[in-house]
């Protein structure tokens, strides 16, 4: 990896495995062979600065800030395949949201998209917004209208579990 | 008449409404009943990658309001399917489940688990049965079509469990018994890439072009089982491709409607947004 550029004792944090490993799914991260599987298989891969296998690296030489930075995370579109075949149940897939996980919690950067669709969701109650034509064109086609489920609620239970108040 | 609770999902209800429309249309042919579940919401799944808790309260909540029902839960969505299948699995665990509900309990729901959701693809399949499907068929269409099996239809694998994730045979079936051959083309199995139109467009329209180059001149649509993938060809495809390299996409429930002998104006086929004029003149033409 030489694009990680010099190394410091610095940039380790010896925390970082077990933070990631906090997480309600199982992850394997110490049973990887780094054989490649997961970032052969990865539809964009082509698109990333650390491929799945890399960023696992990432994971277990505790360099969190390449990980929780890097744009890969973000890239990744959940497919699971890289986990479905994985021939040591690493679970990249969900190695990689417990990632952006962490980096939300932790304050990095994260896509704009998720933020809108929370704002869109604590609105509508979808992710999209859902305006008077949304409903004047369902009942055109003989659609049942959308109606918003009890938003207040649903802003409790989020503001209960979303990391952050934007 | 079998009796569903349906889960119609954001990507369905607002951008592509003529799978919606086409599903309906399809089912109520085959003499399957629907029933909006009340009080649903987005599922969950985009908020997965952001925040467990979210996604899981989120899920759990839908699950709920279908419990309440007593029937089973039918999507459209195979990232709808995804969510509910991995948030049921989950929620065995009697510590997730319990956290879960003290969230719930804000609205006095309460979830349960067990509770059965089904992808219409499976619900065409194993439970209304492909051979008494294919029966059904008035129209052979006759199309060479490609086949875009998508992701969370079949994976992860060991939670959903429908379909072989690397040769999805079901959804070939499917396909095929409307009368239409299914062409094998090299990037068949890739994603839609959908969720990265909003991180990064270069890639996501590079993926989507790069299975209709794979497929044009082959096939004469594109076929998929979830409306974020149709989203994503059918819309992305304007942006990445000229005119004359594009490609019809069809919901399945389109294709099918077309076989059962259903008219075009109740498929939807006017919210199609690359044209689809080509196919329907071919199968006009077919004696």
């Amino acid at each position: 990896m030489a694009r990680m550029g010099r190394l410091g004792r610095a940039d380790i944090d010896p925390r970082f495995e077990s933070d990631v490993l906090k997480y309600p799914v199982k992850l394997n991260v110490d049973a990887c062979l780094q054989c490649g599987v997961c970032g052969g298989s990865c539809p964009v891969a082509f698109s990333m600065d650390y491929t799945p296998r890399e960023l696992v690296e990432l994971v277990k030489l505790g360099l969190k800030e390449k990980a929780l930075s890097c744009r890969a995370i973000w890239i990744c579109t959940g497919c699971n395949v890289c986990s479905d075949r994985c021939p040591e149940d690493v679970n990249p897939s969900e190695i990689l949201n417990s990632l952006r996980a962490l980096a939300f919690k932790s304050g990095f950067k994260v896509p704009e998209m998720f933020l809108k669709m929370m704002e869109n969701l604590l609105s509508y109650g979808w992710i999209y917004e859902v305006d008077e034509f949304t409903n004047e064109d369902r009942a055109d086609r003989g659609l049942p209208q959308l109606k918003p489920p009890s938003l207040d609620s649903l802003k409790k239970m989020m503001e209960a579990t979303w990391p952050r108040g934007d | 008449m079998v009796k569903l609770s349906f889960f119609v999902g954001c990507t369905s209800a607002v951008r592509e409404v003529n799978y919606e429309i086409s599903a309906k249309a399809v089912l109520e042919s085959l003499g399957v009943e629907l029933e909006y579940i009340e009080g649903q919401s987005c599922c969950g799944l985009p908020f997965r990658y952001v925040s467990f808790d979210s996604w899981l309260t989120l899920a759990s909540r839908n699950i709920a309001l279908a419990e309440l029902t007593g029937n089973p839960m039918l999507v459209l969505c195979s990232g709808c399917y995804k969510s509910f299948k991995e948030a049921l699995s989950l929620i065995s665990k009697p510590e997730l489940k319990k956290s879960v509900n003290e969230r719930l309990s804000i609205e006095g729901l309460e979830v349960k688990g067990g509770l059965k959701v089904i992808h219409i693809a499976e619900l065409l399949h194993d439970h209304y049965g492909v051979d008494r499907l294919a029966q059904q068929v008035k129209v052979k269409l006759n199309l060479n079509v490609a086949v875009h099996p998508g992701c969370h239809i079949v994976r992860p694998m060991d939670v959903i469990g429908f379909d072989n994730p690397e040769v999805p045979l079901k959804l070939e079936k499917l396909v095929e018994l409307t009368g239409c051959n299914s062409i094998q083309y090299r990037t068949k199995r890739e994603c839609c890439g959908a969720t990265l139109a909003g991180i990064d467009q270069e890639a996501s329209k590079s993926l989507v072009a790069r299975k209709i180059m794979n497929i044009k001149g082959r096939a004469d649509a594109l076929i998929t089982f979830c409306p974020i993938c149709h989203a994503s060809y059918d819309a992305m495809q304007r942006a990445a491709l000229k005119p004359e390299d594009q490609v019809p996409v069809l919901h399945y429930t389109q294709l099918l409607g077309l076989a059962l002998g259903l008219p075009p104006e109740k498929l939807g086929f006017d919210y199609n947004r690359v044209s689809v004029d080509k196919v329907l003149a071919k199968i006009k033409n077919t004696p």
